[in-house]
C-alpha cells in the first residue's frame, strides 16, 4: 500500500463518518433555529429509526420499505416528543427547556431499555450494503454502505437547501429562527413552522440512526448518545443554529478524527476524544461563535 | 380601529391609563409624547404583544383583546418596530416575500404537487412583493442580504414588509429614527403615497416634531401614560399642556 492510497482510504473513511455528523448535526440545528432548544432527545430519535428498521427487517419487511417506515418512526417521534414534552414549556427559562430534554432522553432510553434490554441487537443489513469494494489493487476498500451514507447525505441534504431556501415554509423557518416576534407580526403561522422543523430534523435524525446502526452492524437503547455529543461538537464548530455551520461541522470533525487515528502514533491518538475536545475548547476561545457565525456569542 | 379606556400597568407602574382614540379610514395619525409616555405600550397592546389589564380594543366592531399576534395581523394590523427587526439573513425580496404569503397561502400539499394553485399563488406573492419594492426604491437592492443594507434603505424596506401583509392599519413605531432631515422629508412623501394608494390608515408615533407636524392630520399627545390632548398640528402646537410637557414648564 503506497502512502497516497493510505491517504485516499482515510479521506473515504473522513467523509463517511463526516456525513453522519453532519446529519445529526443539522437536525439539531434545525430545531435549536427555531426554538433555540438544544434537543438532547434528538439522539434518541435516532434510535428509534434504527430500532424501526431492525425490527421490520428482522420481521422479513424488505429493507427499502423498513429504510421509509424507519425514517417516518423517527419523524413521527419527533413530533410527539414537541407536543407533549416541548410545546406545554416554550415559553418557559431556558434552563427549564434544557433539562426537560434531558429528562426526555433519559424517559426514551430507559423505556427503550424496559423494552429491549440494553444489550445489542443484530442490525439485518442485506449482503448486497455489505459488499466490499477494492480500488487500486485493494489499496483502497471501503463496503457499500460507506458509499451509500455518502450519497445519501449528499441527496438529502441538496433537499434540505432547497427546502429552506426555495419553499415558503422553508423561508419562514428561517424567519422564525431569526426573529420569533417579527416572524408572529408578518403573519407566520409559527407552531406550524415548528412542528414542521421538528418532522424535518427528526426524519434527519432517522436516517442518520439507520445509517449509523447499519455501519456499526448493531442497535442498542442507548446508541443515540455518542453521535448526539459528536454532532453538538460539530454545529457548535459551525455555529451553533446554523445549517451550513453544522454541515460543514460535521465534516471538520469527521476528518479530525479520522485523521488523528491514521496518522498520529496509537500512543496518542488512544485519546482521540480528548484530543477532539481540546481542539473545541482552542477553537472556541479564538472564534467564540463557531466558523460561520463569528460575531455570535452561543448561549445555550 | 378604536381603543376604548385602555390601562396598562407593569408591576404597579402605570404604563398607559385610560387611553381611548378612535380612528376614521384613510387618516394619518401622529402619537407623540416624552420617552416613557406610553407610545410604544399602546403599539404593543394594539398589537397583541402584551395584554391591557383593562379597557377595549376593537377592530371594525370586533374585539382584538386577547388575540395571538398572527391572528390580529391576519385581521389587517401592521407594524413596524423602533429599530430594525428585519430578517438580517435573509434576502430583501425574501423579507417581503415571507409576509405576502399572509395573504396568498400555500400549504405543504401545494409546495410538493405545484399545481395551479401553486403556481397563481407563488405568483401572485411575488406580483405583490414588486410592487411593494419598487414603491419603496428597493427594487435594485431586491437580491442583497438585508443586513447588509444602509439603515435608510432598512427602514424602508420593514415598511414594505408591514405593507405586504395587506393592512388596513399601519403602526409605525419611530419610522424616522435615526434618518436626516432630507430622508425624513422622503419619508413623509412615501407614507402619504401609501396611504394615498392603498386607502390604509396610519398611526404613526415619533419623537420627531417636523415628521409628525408635517405629515398628520391629527395628533394625539400622551405623557406619563395619560392623554393630554388631541387635535389638528396648529391646535396641539399652542397647547399650553402640550408646551409643559415638552419644555418642561408653560
Amino acid at each position: 500500500m503506497t502512502q497516497l492510497d493510505y491517504i485516499l482510504q482515510q479521506i473515504v473513511n473522513a467523509v463517511s463518518l463526516g456525513s453522519l455528523y453532519a446529519l445529526v448535526a443539522v437536525g439539531l440545528s434545525i430545531v435549536f433555529g427555531v426554538l433555540k432548544l438544544t434537543n438532547f432527545a434528538h439522539g434518541d430519535v435516532m434510535m428509534v429509526g434504527a430500532f424501526g428498521v431492525a425490527l421490520l427487517a428482522g420481521a422479513g419487511v424488505p429493507f427499502p420499505v423498513a429504510v421509509i417506515c424507519g425514517i417516518a418512526a423517527a419523524a413521527v417521534a419527533g413530533l410527539l416528543i414537541e407536543r407533549i414534552a416541548y410545546r406545554p414549556i416554550r415559553d418557559a427559562p431556558d434552563v427549564a427547556r434544557l433539562l426537560t430534554s434531558l429528562a426526555v432522553t433519559y424517559i426514551i432510553e430507559n423505556v427503550g431499555i424496559l423494552v429491549f434490554t440494553s444489550s445489542p441487537r443484530n442490525f439485518p443489513l442485506p449482503d448486497i450494503l455489505n459488499t466490499s469494494w477494492e480500488v487500486s489493487n485493494g489499496a483502497i476498500t471501503f463496503t457499500s454502505i460507506n458509499l451509500l451514507t455518502i450519497a445519501l447525505t449528499f441527496v438529502s441534504l441538496l433537499l434540505l437547501g432547497w427546502f429552506i431556501t426555495r419553499t415558503t415554509t422553508g423561508l419562514g423557518m428561517r424567519a422564525a429562527a431569526e426573529d420569533m416576534s417579527a416572524a408572529h407580526l408578518v403573519g407566520l403561522n409559527v407552531n406550524r413552522l415548528i412542528i414542521v422543523a421538528f418532522i424535518v430534523a427528526s426524519a434527519y435524525a432517522g436516517l442518520a440512526g439507520i445509517l449509523w446502526a447499519a455501519q456499526a452492524g448493531v442497535v442498542q437503547p442507548q446508541m443515540g448518545f455518542t453521535p448526539l455529543l459528536k454532532a453538538f461538537v460539530a454545529a457548535i464548530i459551525g455555529g451553533f443554529g446554523s445549517i451550513a455551520g453544522a454541515l460543514v461541522g460535521g465534516y471538520i470533525l469527521g476528518a479530525l478524527e479520522i485523521f488523528i487515528v491514521a496518522f498520529l502514533p496509537s500512543s496518542v491518538s488512544s485519546y482521540r476524544d480528548a484530543i477532539v475536545f481540546a481542539v473545541l475548547i482552542a477553537f472556541l476561545l479564538v472564534r467564540p461563535g463557531g466558523l460561520l457565525q463569528p460575531n455570535r456569542e452561543i448561549k445555550l | 380601529m378604536r381603543t376604548v379606556g385602555l390601562t396598562k400597568a407593569f408591576r404597579g407602574l402605570v404604563a398607559l391609563r385610560d387611553h381611548s382614540i378612535e380612528l376614521h379610514e384613510g387618516e394619518i395619525v401622529g402619537v407623540i409624547g416624552p420617552n416613557g409616555s406610553g407610545k410604544s405600550t399602546l403599539f404593543n397592546l394594539i398589537t397583541g404583544f402584551s395584554q391591557p389589564n383593562s379597557g377595549s380594543i376593537e377592530m371594525e366592531g370586533r374585539s382584538i383583546v386577547g388575540l395571538r399576534t398572527s391572528q390580529i395581523v391576519a385581521m389587517g394590523i401592521a407594524r413596524t418596530f423602533q429599530g430594525s427587526r428585519l430578517f438580517g439573513s435573509l434576502s430583501v425580496a425574501q423579507n417581503v416575500l415571507t409576509a405576502a404569503q399572509l395573504r396568498h397561502p400555500v400549504g405543504s400539499a401545494d409546495t410538493v404537487l405545484r399545481g395551479r394553485r401553486y403556481r397563481e399563488r407563488v405568483a401572485a406573492t411575488r406580483q405583490k412583493a414588486d410592487e411593494l419594492l419598487d414603491l419603496m426604491g428597493l427594487t435594485g437592492q431586491a437580491g442583497r442580504v438585508a443586513a447588509d443594507l444602509p439603515y435608510g434603505d432598512q427602514r424602508r424596506l420593514e415598511i414594505a414588509r408591514a405593507l405586504a401583509t395587506g393592512p388596513r392599519l399601519l403602526l409605525l413605531d419611530e419610522p424616522a429614527a435615526g434618518l436626516d432631515s432630507n430622508e425624513t422629508k422622503v419619508l413623509a412623501a412615501l407614507i402619504r403615497t401609501i396611504r394615498d394608494r392603498y386607502g390604509v390608515t396610519v398611526v404613526v408615533v415619533e419623537h420627531d416634531m417636523d415628521l409628525i407636524m408635517a405629515l398628520c392630520e391629527r395628533i394625539q399627545v400622551l405623557a406619563t401614560g395619560e392623554v393630554i390632548c388631541v387635535g389638528t398640528p396648529e391646535q396641539v402646537r399652542e397647547h399650553p399642556k402640550v408646551r409643559e410637557a415638552y419644555l418642561g414648564h408653560a
